[in-house]
């Protein structure tokens, strides 16, 4: 993909709409969830100012039970009506299929799934590749663009891995030629502290040739633990990281995810803006 | 195996229950389950205490809303290292939602809920918090308030001298009446001069009335006297003011003269807390 193509866009909070009217010409896009459109329909007016990249966290691509026909029927819908370039989905599972829980069903939902409401990373191996494998070949085949799959952060090691995430990745990218990367860069730093290795000398072996999209985000270090954090700014090391990346990589869109706080600060979310565009103009990038 | 192992994880998240039995007897607890023997040994390291945290994580995520509702009752949990604690803790007693509850229900949930926790310690940080969870939720429950409520335009009276006796006082628009521990705003203001420490706070009672006037839909918070806000509590629409000061004299101000009670009244109405009337007859 031409480097001349990377936008910089946000990730859509209650926010977004004042901020495209005063600072829009700042972006390229919104990134909008899925889940939030289905849920709220007028969201789709920031379409009016800027176009949207749809998120999605509802398919489960790493689950036992696979998202309702409902569920992607609207998601098609909304690929349409929002005419995503794309559509990025979580590599975790968010929905558990209860009935394998033993003989005590759910008393009050016999038979429903788990919905755990939050993507959770599988347990990592071949059978969890194939899963997500043939997922993605059923969703690609019901929806009109190039699906992307994006890394989860880690916070405990499942049982049942053989792989680490890297490998896990890579597997999946072999056995699903269409696939796009999305690359969620604070989410490949958390699992880095959080699993024990070191994300300069493992990012490089991420499948970057098909890197389409990179999030970044803030990040808590709490209970020992690294955690996701939309409220914060990214550290500095996810801008170092960012850096690595581009030197070898040419995504078509970097999106600023600061939208767990309508009121973050302004002059933050402007200047890390900024930085990004500093960092693909000094990697030999183009601002789109 | 990977559909088992899912659903063991999910269970640990969504039932509290289930994730203390895997804590307490992790063979008895993955017995229902066919693993076999390799993926029941690896089961043998998994860390279910953060995999609980994890869970109280994902509550935080979900209540997103808090950072706008109470911003520096959640700087001082985090900075107290408390948040991980507090949110596994309300995961952990909330039961799953079997209706849709609105957003505000959500928050009023879980700040009442903070607010039990807190109170059920006694040390100085969890108290510290106290005072600033109740400032903020005042804050936000009457900017809710205020959104629903109607103004009135009374007609205004002037009462001379000690005719004031006879007014009956009301309370203008939202009134809330709290007592804090500490001095919210001493708080506040070092959270805001560095926000990496735990401020160690004056303890001191300190009276607040947070008021808010539809008519002008703006919340003031008035830091009172003792004896104003004694009065004020009284204030109820049906009172007047010298029933009034008769109630509070009794108490703790045998020496109150009516004579500074009726400078309370007057200088309540000025600051637009309340507004005098005259009784009504029924």
């Amino acid at each position: 993909m031409p480097r001349g193509d990377t936008g910089v866009g946000v990730a859509y909070s209650l926010m977004t709409p004042s901020f495209l009217l005063e600072h829009g010409k700042h972006i390229d896009y919104v990134e909008v969830p899925f889940e939030l459109l289905r849920h709220d329909p007028s969201v789709i007016k920031v379409s009016d100012i800027k176009p949207i990249v749809l998120h999605c966290a509802s398919l489960s691509l790493a689950g036992s039970t696979s998202a309702s026909e409902d569920t992607v029927d609207a998601l098609a819908t909304w690929v349409r009506r929002t005419k995503t370039p794309w559509l990025g989905e979580h590599l975790s599972f968010i929905t558990a299929d209860r009935n394998r829980a033993g003989p005590v069903l759910e008393e009050y939902a016999p038979g429903e799934p788990y919905n755990i409401g939050y993507s959770v990373s599988p347990p990592m191996n071949v059978e969890s590749v194939a899963t997500v494998t043939k997922a993605i070949r059923r969703y690609e085949a019901k929806l009109d663009v190039p699906m992307l799959v994006e890394n989860t952060p880690i916070y405990f090691r499942v049982p049942g891995s053989t792989l680490n995430q890297v490998e896990f990745i890579q597997q999946i990218f072999d056995s699903s030629p269409g696939l796009g990367l999305l690359l969620d860069i604070t989410h490949f730093y958390i699992t880095s502290q959080n699993m024990g290795f070191d994300p300069f000398d493992e990012i490089a072996n991420l499948p970057l040739s098909r890197l389409v999209e990179v999030h970044i985000s803030g990040v808590d270090l709490q209970e020992s633990t690294h955690w996701d954090n939309h409220a914060a700014a990214a550290p500095s090391v996810v801008f170092e990281l960012l850096e690595v990346v581009l030197a070898q990589a040419s995504p078509r869109a970097i999106t600023v995810e600061y939208n767990w706080l309508p009121s973050f600060p302004l002059d933050q979310l402007l200047g890390d803006i900024a930085r990004v565009k500093r960092l693909l103009k000094r990697t030999g990038g183009f601002v789109s | 195996m990977n559909a088992a192992v899912n659903s063991i994880i999910a269970r640990c998240l969504m039932d509290p229950y289930y994730l203390q039995e895997i804590k307490r007897d992790r063979s008895s607890a993955l017995r229902e389950y066919a693993l076999d023997t390799p993926l029941l040994e690896d089961f043998q390291t998994f860390d279910a205490s953060r995999c609980e945290i994890f869970g109280g994580f994902i509550t935080k995520v979900q209540l997103n809303q808090l950072w706008e509702v109470i911003p520096y009752t959640r700087l001082l949990l985090s900075l107290s290292g408390l948040e991980p604690k507090i949110f596994v803790a309300y995961r952990n007693s909330a039961p799953l939602p079997t209706k849709r509850v609105s957003r505000d229900q959500k928050t009023a949930l879980f700040l009442d809920f903070l607010a039990t926790y807190l109170r059920r310690r006694r040390s100085e940080r969890f108290q510290t918090l106290l005072t600033l969870l109740m400032h903020e939720r005042t804050v936000w429950a009457i900017g809710k308030k205020l959104l629903t409520s109607v103004s009135e335009d009374r007609k205004y009276t002037r009462w001379k001298g000690k005719e004031i006796d006879s007014a009956v006082p009301r309370t203008r628009g939202v009134l809330a009446l709290v007592k804090l521990a500490h001095d919210p705003f001493e708080i506040v203001s070092r959270l805001r001069q560095d926000e990496r420490t735990v401020p160690m706070a004056t303890k001191q009672l300190t009276y607040f009335a947070y008021s808010a006037d539809p008519t002008r839909m703006k919340l003031q918070i008035l830091r009172l006297e003792k004896l104003t806000w004694l009065i004020l509590s009284h204030v109820d629409g049906r009172k007047d003011v010298m029933t009034i000061l008769r109630r509070v004299a009794p108490h703790q101000f045998s020496r109150l003269l009516a004579r500074d009670g009726r400078i309370v009244f007057r200088n309540l109405r000025r600051s637009r807390v309340i507004e005098l009337g005259r009784a009504t007859t029924e």
